[in-house]
């Protein structure tokens, strides 16, 4: 016999399902094709996926008790634990087929892209043993109230619970539950201390089984052993992280030769970029010329001196004598895992152009040199000028900017040829480059 | 005692304390000081969960929203005091002699117009938005009682629900829809729930909550 009928049970998964693709889809270009970074924002959803399922476990525990269920289980040869759990487990399997759904969904998408790692059992183990627990702790809310009551109720507890963990205890939070910020593209969570995550949260559903089905003596005693594991993961948990194997080493791809395409280093684990990577390099270096280093390979991903350093021993054996230009993450692709077409581009312009970012408002009434100059080069790269192209972009809309000082010099720079724009580009790198280039200097465009 | 396990009657819903008060008051009975209760101290819950910041919405931006904890608490308020609209056993309302209509329109009344005044105070000594925030509340309101008209029982928590996972989860809504939590589309909270309204005045007072 089944007690939630199939529709209800579908209901149920969707509801999951939603919640927690509510969560992983607006984010996919932070993980998609790094496994770490997919594991760790499955874990996260566990925020929504837990309130619905809190819900869930209060609703039917409402309905089991006060349509009558209940009264019956009482009459059952089994023990009241047994038909407890047993209910709960029907409904968990529910909740199980929904949450590992986007699960399997999101592993596959990022198993097509990425180029080192593998999927981990462990990080789903923990999140279905968290996702237990809410269960277990709705259904004990669920015993006495209605269920029009008790599902919010379960539902804005669970939410409210896990975001002041979050917020005001997040080592805590990282070291007894799944849900870690820590674990990502270079380093994970080690099997064992989430099996023992998965381990305890099982034995603190366990212990809500009993205790709310008349077996307290029995319930308080595996809580109190519950106890343990979790003290003793408070003290090891907030330390223990691993490296990922192979993610850090660097690999340098392209060619050397600045005419042909270009040449970028980047972290294994960033290898599946290579190609877009290279592709938009040798755009900017055909649309912009002379205005962007041309023999310089860039060491991409917010590289540490190791990274530099083993950068440079590629490039050493490889008999190549490049400058090494390390790209900030954060301000030219944002920490994600998927290629940030308008930050990087937007990051070659303003790189160039010496832009300097986040340093106070600027008076966009009227143009400076260094103003038509990024709005050309934005231009050439399809970048907007409204201001949003990106966090923090530079406004340079003519509606909205004053260039009638050098509507003369932007058209110059405009029609010149790439040969004389090159040789003004090279003569002014320094002035470009400090941000003293003076309004004579930019009417010399052309001329 | 041939009543079968789980059978309710209309008794066991009044509960020995309204045995001896007039029917309609027992019946619809949500002047029980257990409800305003309940109603008063999850309208308290909501005034400190206004006091927690949560950054999860739209963690990189910084400035003028309101946060999330304070917008996802509404529920549980606005869940109890939906508790107004059940207007009865099936039979009961069903059979009735006289139009439901009137009493219909006051038990909405009561349900809005105590979720704003109740949102109103805590947005005069808290620092929330208060426009955004007493819109929430209303609106959430009203899709609770839309919700509980068209599917009864769930309805409203399944409505509700959905509605605020969607505007709540991280960066599903980019910032210029979401008039959940951004007092700058005031102007648009107001149409959805003016909308809101009169898809109310359409539904619900034909189609009774029972309970």
């Amino acid at each position: 016999m089944t007690l939630v009928p199939t529709r209800w049970g579908l209901a149920i998964a969707l509801a999951i399902g939603l919640a927690t693709a509510a969560m992983v889809g607006p984010s996919w270009a932070w993980w998609l094709g790094i496994w770490g970074t997919t594991h760790n924002v499955l874990s996260d959803s566990v925020l929504l996926a837990g309130a619905a399922t809190s819900a869930v476990g209060a609703i039917g525990s409402s309905r089991v008790h006060r349509g009558g269920l209940a009264q019956l289980g009482r009459g059952a040869a089994r023990s009241p634990a047994a038909v407890a759990g047993r209910a709960m487990t029907e409904i968990w399997l529910w909740i199980a087929a929904g949450y590992s759904a986007v699960y399997a969904v999101c592993l596959t998408l990022t198993g097509r892209q990425a180029t080192v790692g593998r999927p981990e059992m462990a990080p789903w183990v923990a999140a279905l043993a968290l996702l237990a627990l809410c269960l277990s702790l709705g259904w004990a809310l669920g015993r006495r109230l209605s269920a029009r009551i008790a599902g919010p109720l379960a539902f804005v507890g669970w939410y409210g619970a896990l975001g002041v963990l979050e917020s005001f205890a997040p080592q805590l939070m990282s070291a007894v539950t799944p849900i870690d910020p820590r674990f990502g593209a270079y380093d994970g969570v080690p099997a064992w201390i989430l099996g023992v995550k998965a381990a305890w949260l099982t034995a603190a559903t366990v212990g809500i089984v009993l205790l709310v089905s008349g077996s307290g003596r029995r319930g308080m005693a595996v809580l109190w052993l519950t106890s343990l594991l979790v003290a003793a993961l408070v003290f090891v948990g907030p330390d223990v992280l691993e490296p990922r194997k192979g993610t850090r080493t660097q690999e340098c791809v392209g060619s050397a030769d600045p005419e042909v395409l270009g040449m970028v280093c980047l972290p294994r684990v960033k290898g599946f970029l290579a190609e877009q990577w290279l592709r938009e390099q040798s755009l900017a270096r055909g649309k912009l010329g002379a205005l962007v280093d041309q023999d310089v390979v860039y060491v991409v991903d917010e590289p540490d001196p190791d990274a530099l350093t083993e950068a440079r021993q590629i490039l050493d054996s490889r008999g190549i004598n490049a400058t090494l230009v390390p790209v900030s993450s954060t301000t030219c692709h944002s920490g994600q895992a998927q290629f940030d077409v308008t930050g990087w581009r937007r990051c070659q312009v303003e790189d160039a152009i010496g832009y300097r970012r986040g340093e106070g408002p600027r008076d966009f009434g009227v143009a400076t040199p260094a103003d038509v100059l990024t709005r050309w080069g934005f231009e050439r790269l399809d970048l907007s000028l409204d201001g949003s192209a990106g966090p923090g972009a530079p406004i340079l809309d003519p509606g909205t900017v004053d260039y009638t000082e050098f509507e003369s010099a932007y058209e110059a720079l405009s029609t010149a040829s790439s040969v004389s724009r090159d040789a003004w580009f090279t003569r002014y790198r320094a002035q470009i480059r400090g941000g003293t280039l003076t309004a004579e200097q930019l009417a010399e465009i052309g001329s | 005692m041939s009543r079968l396990v789980g059978e309710r009657t209309v008794r066991d819903r009044l509960g020995a304390r309204d045995e001896g008060r007039s029917s309609w008051l027992a019946v619809h009975g949500f002047l029980r000081p257990s409800w305003w209760c309940a109603l008063v101290g999850a309208w308290v819950l909501v005034g400190f969960s206004t006091a927690v910041r949560l950054p999860f919405q739209y963690p990189s931006e910084d400035g003028n929203f309101i946060d999330t904890i304070a917008v996802v608490s509404l529920l549980v308020p606005v869940a109890i005091s939906a508790g107004v609209l059940a207007e009865g056993p099936r039979d009961l309302v069903r059979g009735a002699a006289r139009s439901l209509a009137p009493g219909r329109f006051l038990r909405l009344g009561v349900h809005l117009s105590v979720t704003a005044l109740a949102a109103s105070g805590i947005a005069m000594i808290s620092p929330v938005p208060a426009g955004v925030f007493i819109g929430d509340a209303v609106l959430l309101a009203a899709l609770f009682a839309l919700g509980d008209s068209l599917r009864g029982g769930l309805g409203g928590f399944a409505l509700t629900g959905t509605v605020l996972v969607v505007v709540t989860a991280p960066r599903l809504v980019p910032a210029e829809f979401n008039v959940f939590y951004f007092p700058e589309h005031a102007a648009a909270l107001a149409w959805l729930i003016l909308a809101t309204f009169v898809l109310i005045a359409g539904v619900f007072l034909r189609r009774p909550v029972l309970g």
